[in-house]
């Protein structure tokens, strides 16, 4: 699971977005906000007709505009420029025809089309072509001016309106790519950092498999060595060889990167776990087994390995701590989750005052189970036994066993 | 994100871009005294002419004050300080009115609704879209009001209705600007970020390096024991030499394993550093990965900062009784606070982003991990 941060170059592409969806919010409110003015303008010089032609030019704008919105192209809004430079040319021709006056004291009733073109400069998606954008909108309004000028006979006077709001989207894209320029700099690269605690993950994922693996094999070894008669059998001495042949090999080391496929037919993880309970009962331990049927049920080979090495070292505690001679494991079976419960009736233990340096029910059990997304739950008190259920989730079901919750381990 | 758009704001989604762009509010006072400036002709003209610049440091001073109040270790702007802002705005262009009252002047190329519309702007990365339509809405409509009352009688070019629109105008684009900016960026922002936090990390499975690491640490642990497993093996006879010998060997791998077990991620950087860790439970061990990268990467860059003592670097990590796990940290830092802030704001921001009660001042730092 990632940061809840975005990789700073999203971050600065939505951002930058977001700035022209403002621009364009801004010039639909200029446009629509230069209507009433011009309504009120010529009805106060009692030429209201005269409103008609530059209104309905403010409309056709704020149409296209919103079309540049939908479209969101550059062919777009380089449409969008063309229409609103012949709209906004007519619109100050036909206002300066119905109000002479007005190119000496109202330039601000007439450059609202303008000033919606040189919003324009805020459909961009990096803060450089948002830059380019501003001063094209700036030019077309400036060019449209001059037509005015040229066609009407008036002095070129475009007010002060398009040029604050060229100034302001500058200072506006040149403070983001400012800013952007100081993330680069300052801010951690959030990618960098999860692909190290990916690495760091996955050096810890090992060693907790080689010390489940040392402490299954060799301490165990080892401590049959203490314990056994002068003469070891051969099915104690091939069990030695085994575990050495465990260790060499060491598979667990590459296990995650192997890609299994899996044959519906595959009996191997029952027959692992047949073998492992034929183990305890030649060491003298009677394993009883509840739950079997004829459901199959397929699990991750991860999962698998480590369900039958926790079933192992449950039921090594068994033999080796409880005092019991019997183990009862249930076998319980749901859509998404296989449950195996290991019970005993030997001596138990208080869970809470278990040392921290016990490893075999942390390392082998809960951290081999935990691991590949199980649980594990442990009931125990002294004098009244012992009970380990752990669940490791299915990966899917070949067929459903006919008793529920009692299925066949497949 | 259960809430809606417009009732989260842009920094709080990202903190971090916010904390670069913290300068944008200056900016905006810049801008105002900027276009203030150009309009000084007209303060001459104003039977108070000291009315104008102090309307100006108002409205330059709201845009500072946003600037103050987001600083990186405080608290989310919230509603005080909102209305601050907008308070102190609304009466540099009141004042900025009042001095104009009796003077004709060019209401199109009046310096104070623009100072407004800016400090309402300036507002936009740290209020929720709600929260600014609420308070530039109402302010808006009074500010407008009072305005308008002010200079109105004086103007001549326009009728009372352009008069209105014409002072409104600069206000009502900022309001919609600062508006559209939080929501469609909170809008755009969260599901980008909602479908990044749900996306698993491709596990490093082919990492040679660690395998190789690993098999040397299994090839140190197992030395003795796997060639004196080999003999009894081989052999079939136990003495009670080796009964001896497998008592000794057991022991000492059993303490190799347990120093394993007991090792965190956390012990990892202690490692290669003289960090302290006071980590009794194995608490960082639940530490979810997220923390543990933001966590990481902040004990790095502690450990990074010139002038930094490494080895007073302390952190204590213990659970609560509701389960949750409280960590403290505590180090010497012999810098400048804002070289401080400067330094370590981007991780302790991405680390605010994964954390609860989360508290920092210039020698420790403790949060609760959920």
């Amino acid at each position: 699971m990632p940061v809840r941060v975005l990789p700073r170059d999203v971050a600065s592409s939505i951002i930058t977005g977001t700035v022209a969806s403002l621009g364009w919010a801004i010039g639909a409110a200029t446009l629509v906000l230069g209507i009433p003015v011009v309504l009120e303008t010529t009805a106060r010089a009692g030429r209201l007709s005269a409103a008609i032609l530059p209104c309905s030019l403010l409309v056709l704008m704020l149409v296209s505009l919103g079309f540049v919105v939908w479209r969101a192209r550059v062919w777009a809004v380089a449409a969008y420029l063309a229409v609103g430079f012949v709209a906004s040319t007519a619109y100050e021709l036909t206002l300066l025809m119905a109000l002479p006056g007005s190119i000496d004291t109202q330039i601000y009733l007439l450059n609202r089309p303008a000033v919606a073109l040189v919003l324009v400069g805020l459909a961009a998606r990096s803060p450089v072509a948002g830059v380019g954008w501003s001063v094209l909108g700036f030019v077309v309004s400036t060019a449209s001016t001059f037509v005015v000028s040229s066609l009407g006979g008036v002095p070129i006077r475009p007010g002060y309106g398009p040029f604050v709001v060229v100034v302001i989207s500058l200072t506006a894209y040149l403070t983001l790519w400012g800013v952007q320029m100081v993330q680069r700099r300052r801010i951690p690269n959030i990618e960098e950092l999860e692909a190290e605690n990916d690495r760091l993950t996955h050096g810890e994922d090992l060693a907790l498999r080689t010390t489940a693996a040392v402490h299954d094999t060799l301490l165990n070894d080892l401590s049959i060595v203490m314990n056994a008669p002068d003469a070891l059998d051969t099915r104690a001495r091939s069990r030695l060889r085994q575990d050495l042949e465990t260790l060499n090999g060491a598979e667990w080391l590459d296990a995650s990167s192997k890609l299994t496929v899996v044959d519906e037919q595959d009996t191997s993880l029952r027959n692992d776990v047949m073998r492992l309970m034929s183990g305890f009962q030649w060491r003298g331990l009677s394993v009883h087994v509840t739950g079997s049927g004829d459901g199959i049920y397929q699990l991750e080979p991860a999962i698998a390995t480590a369900l039958v090495d926790a079933l192992g070292a449950a039921l090594e505690n068994v033999l080796r701590h409880s005092g019991a001679t019997v183990a009862e494991v249930e076998l319980v079976y749901e859509p998404e989750a296989i449950t195996i419960m290991v019970a005993d009736e030997g001596v138990g233990f208080d869970p809470a005052k278990v040392a921290g340096d016990r490893l075999g029910i942390r390392a082998s059990i809960d951290a081999r189970i935990a691991a590949v997304g199980g649980t594990v739950q442990i009931w125990s008190s002294p004098g009244s036994g012992t009970s380990i259920v752990m669940t490791v989730p299915v990966r899917s079901v070949l067929r459903e066993h006919d008793a529920p919750h009692h299925r066949e381990l497949g | 994100m259960a809430r809606g758009s417009s009732a989260v704001s842009a920094q709080q989604l990202d903190p971090l871009t916010w904390f670069t762009g913290r300068v944008v509010p200056l900016v905006f006072a810049g801008l105002v005294v900027l276009y203030g400036a150009f309009r000084v002709p007209t303060w001459l003209t104003s039977p108070l002419p000291l009315l104008q610049p102090i309307g100006v440091v108002l409205c330059a001073g709201a845009c500072v004050l946003v600037y103050l109040l987001t600083r990186p270790l405080r608290r989310q702007l919230g509603w005080a300080g909102g209305i601050a802002t907008v308070l102190i705005a609304g009466a540099g262009v009141i004042v900025s009115s009042i001095g104009y009252s009796g003077v004709n002047i060019s209401i199109e190329l009046w310096w104070a609704p623009f100072g407004f519309a800016l400090a309402i702007a300036s507002l936009a990365p740290y209020l929720s879209a709600r929260r600014v339509l609420v308070l530039g809405g109402i302010s808006t409509v009074i500010v407008t009001v009072l305005a308008f009352w002010f200079v109105d009688a004086d103007i001549t070019v326009w009728g009372p209705l352009s008069s209105m629109v014409i002072i409104a105008s600069p206000m009502v684009c900022g309001l919609l600007a600062a508006v559209t900016f939080s929501l469609v960026l909170v809008r755009r922002m969260t599901p980008v970020i909602e479908q990044r936090s749900r996306m698993v990390l491709p596990l490093e499975t082919t990492d040679a390096t660690a395998e190789q690491v690993e098999r040397l640490r299994l090839a140190r642990l197992s030395a003795r024991a796997v060639p004196f497993l080999v003999g009894i093996a081989d052999t079939g006879r136990i003495t009670p030499t080796d009964r001896a010998l497998a008592g000794s060997l057991a022991r000492r791998l059993r303490d190799d394993l347990v120093t394993q077990s007991n090792l965190t991620w956390l012990d990892s950087i202690a490692e290669d550093s003289r960090l302290v860790v006071i980590d009794p439970e194995h608490r960082a061990a639940r530490m979810r990965p997220p923390q543990r990268i933001a966590l990481r990467s902040l004990l790095r860059a502690v450990l990074d900062t010139p002038g930094a003592d490494s080895s007073s670097l302390l952190i204590e990590l213990r659970g609560r009784p509701d389960g949750a796990t409280a960590v403290g940290i505590s180090m010497d830092i012999d810098l400048p606070e804002g070289r401080r802030i400067m330094h370590l704001a981007p991780y302790y921001l991405t680390l605010r982003t994964e954390v609860d009660d989360m508290t920092w001042d210039a020698t420790s730092l403790s949060f609760t991990s959920p």
